[in-house]
């Protein structure tokens, strides 16, 4: 008799900061598959458009217990796991078991709460290895900045400009349709960006409502990092506190 | 009348109120201009209804149930006075749409919005979501006044008075999927796409949507039909955008036109991932814009996720039409819709006309363009005068040529 496939154990000391990661996701796309390997849980996802592309990634030591011994794919609709995420509590802790069939879910705090979905087949977009550009700046920067630059910028239109034009500034701007801007200017020595390389001038635009996805991400994370070229795409780093980050990968306005 | 930008009327059509007024003074000018067709003097009629019903919004939650049926007259000829598919079929025209509907009595009833349990057992609740006419007899309590009632989305509601008794005298007979829903735990977006799914036309998911028959049972509510109409389209368009996730695109590029009732829609499908923009041009000294020198333009986006710039019941009923036969194809595409609005368009007779035109334009055989472009340009040099195109161009950055980049544009290996 063959043995039984052995589920996949993991869990996560924070269900809010889980829930902030589901939330950006579920901006972007409706179903995800979370892929367990005993390295780590890695969830990869594009939006149907394909403007924007998002990479997760916790390392088991990020988890309190990580018991995954060969690789599982946990396939799930993300409104769904959201809705219920949503009626976590802070402080609970988030379990989850995987089996080929099953997912199930608790939330550890006074009460334990318990769901089971299936577990769904879900298509993962292929993504090649290496990324065949370069980022010619990389700022970094509070999280917190970032949202209100964010927020800021979606007062009057609906794309952001970043501007890099010397070593000391970063320009993140507003573009309204009628020619009228917001404008706010971050500078290394003023202490508010904390890491600066800029290779040459850059210049490039970006559509604010897909920046605005994954905002939620701001309140996991304490620093953006920023990387781009002219024209080119965009890619923002979260790093957690409690190691793990995520990679939002979004493509240039270009009018 | 408060001067109002005829701008702003193009874009709220008499039913998102953005002027503020409560009532739409265009509306309003209607319901004095048209007079109903029909004079009843009598506070009774007889006669089928096609089936055709209507929950008005005024006063909601104390809402006014309309029944209607054209008096005298036999079930077929009955049926044609609620057909919007016939009526596309055989192109007739607004004046006599407005004589159809004009030449029917409504009887009126004042329901409280959320019980709508005590119509259960009424019949003519079941009459209004049959699928044959059902024959039946009113009784007013005061003959009926003659105007009409337009709201925009909805069809126009003939001369009305308040119901004293609504007697149903033949048997309503209900699709059996409906059937069972009405009495099933279902929530109202699942129940929806099943009468969809089993055939039942959009009409009468509304009728039945409006009329406090689906959903779960603590949650229903009597729903004013243009709402309904809206909530109908979205929900099935949901669920066909839902079923078409990881199909392949289409790998040409199409343009399909049509024009019926002084509107004329040119609608492109090109390769993509399901991105609408809708761009609605209307002309001056037309229905919302008798004011104005110059046309009015204005547009939707909606991405593949289903999320819309804004709301539009005319966007709704389109989309719904093209993401049908998408599904039908198993194939996802980006697409334009293009309406021009003609001054012809005097009155606005619900939103029926523009899914079911768009319906018909997409069972046409299409022109295929290679580039994008060209299709856009020669969409846009079809359009009646040089500044509708200006106007066009001006509302929409695709038209302009602004194209979404996408990261595959930067890295192509990626799928």
């Amino acid at each position: 008799m063959p043995a039984e496939t052995m589920a996949a154990k993991i869990s996560y000391p924070d269900a809010k900061a889980f829930q902030n990661i589901v939330e950006a996701l579920s901006k972007i796309i409706d179903e995800v598959s979370l892929k367990l390997t005993p390295e780590g849980a890695r969830i990869r996802a594009m939006d149907p458009a394909k403007i924007a592309l998002i990479d997760i990634w916790l390392p088991s030591s990020a988890f309190l217990e990580y018991s995954v011994e060969e690789e599982v794919t946990a396939g799930f609709n993300v409104a769904g796991l959201l809705k219920l995420l949503r009626r976590g509590r802070r402080g609970d802790r988030l379990d989850l078991e995987v089996t080929p069939e099953k997912i199930t879910v608790r939330m550890v705090g006074d009460v334990v709460k318990k769901y089971v979905f299936n577990n769904l087949e879900v298509l993962e977009p292929e993504i090649p290895g290496e990324l065949p550009f370069t980022f010619k700046v990389s700022a970094t920067i509070l999280a917190d900045l970032f949202k209100e630059a964010v927020k800021d910028a979606e007062t009057v239109g609906e794309t952001m400009e970043l501007e890099a034009p010397d070593e000391n500034t970063l320009y993140i701007r507003g573009v309204g349709a009628e020619g009228g801007g917001v404008e706010a200017r971050l500078t290394v020595e003023a202490g508010q960006i904390i890491e600066y390389r800029v290779e040459e001038p850059c210049k490039s635009r970006y559509s604010i409502d897909y920046l605005k996805y994954v905002l939620s991400l701001t309140k996991v994370a304490d620093t953006a990092i920023l990387e781009f070229s002219s024209n080119s795409p965009l890619r923002l780093r979260f790093t957690m506190p409690s190691e793990g980050r995520v990679d939002y990968l979004l493509a240039p306005k270009i009018e | 009348m408060p001067r109002i930008p005829p701008e702003l009327c193009a874009r709220c059509k008499g039913y998102k109120r953005l002027c503020g007024l409560p009532t739409c003074p265009i509306l309003e000018r209607f319901r004095s201009q048209l007079r109903a067709t029909l004079k009843v003097d009598a506070t009774t009629a007889e006669g089928y209804t096609p089936p055709s019903a209507l929950v008005g919004e005024h006063d909601y939650p104390r809402v006014s149930v309309y029944y209607m049926l054209p008096p005298g007259e036999g079930a077929e000829e009955a049926r044609y006075h609620d057909a919007p598919s016939l009526w596309v079929e055989r192109r007739e025209s607004l004046h006599n749409i407005i004589r159809l509907r004009s030449s029917m009595v409504a009887a009126r009833l004042r329901v409280d919005a959320r019980s709508p349990q005590s119509l259960y057992d009424k019949e003519f609740l079941y009459a209004s979501v049959s699928v044959a006419p059902v024959d039946s007899e009113v009784e007013l309590a005061r003959p009926p006044t003659p105007r009409l009632i337009f709201d925009g989305i909805s069809k126009p509601v003939g001369p009305s008075g308040p119901a004293r008794r609504i007697r149903v005298t033949g048997n309503p007979r209900l699709h059996p999927r409906l059937e069972k829903l009405v009495w099933d735990e279902a929530t109202a977006s699942t129940a929806i796409v099943e009468l969809y799914r089993s055939g039942v036309d959009v009409y009468t998911i509304h009728r039945a949507l409006s009329l406090g028959m689906l959903g779960r049972p603590r949650n229903r509510r009597l729903v004013p039909t243009r709402w309904a109409i809206t909530a109908v389209d979205d929900t099935i368009s949901r669920w066909l955008r839902s079923a078409l996730r990881d199909r392949p695109s289409i790998d040409t590029i199409e343009v399909y036109r049509a024009e019926y009732l002084g509107n004329r829609f040119t609608i492109i499908l090109y390769p993509g991932s399901g991105w609408f923009e809708w761009v609605e041009v209307w002309h001056p000294a037309g229905l919302w814009t008798r004011r104005a020198r110059e046309p009015s333009a204005w547009r939707v986006a909606e991405d593949p996720l289903g999320r819309a710039t804004d709301v539009d019941g005319g966007f709704s009923a389109a989309r719904l039409a093209v993401l049908e036969s998408l599904y039908r194809r198993g194939r996802v595409a980006d697409v334009i819709i293009l309406r021009e609005i003609t001054p012809s368009y005097y009155a606005p007779v619900g939103n029926w006309h523009i899914r079911e035109t768009v319906r018909r334009a997409l069972a046409g055989s299409p022109v295929r363009f290679d580039d994008l472009n060209d299709a856009v340009g020669e969409a846009l040099a079809s359009l009646e005068t040089p500044e509708a195109q200006r106007a066009a161009l001006k509302a929409s950055p695709l038209l302009r040529g602004v194209r979404r980049s996408r990261l595959t544009d930067y890295w192509p290996e990626l799928g």
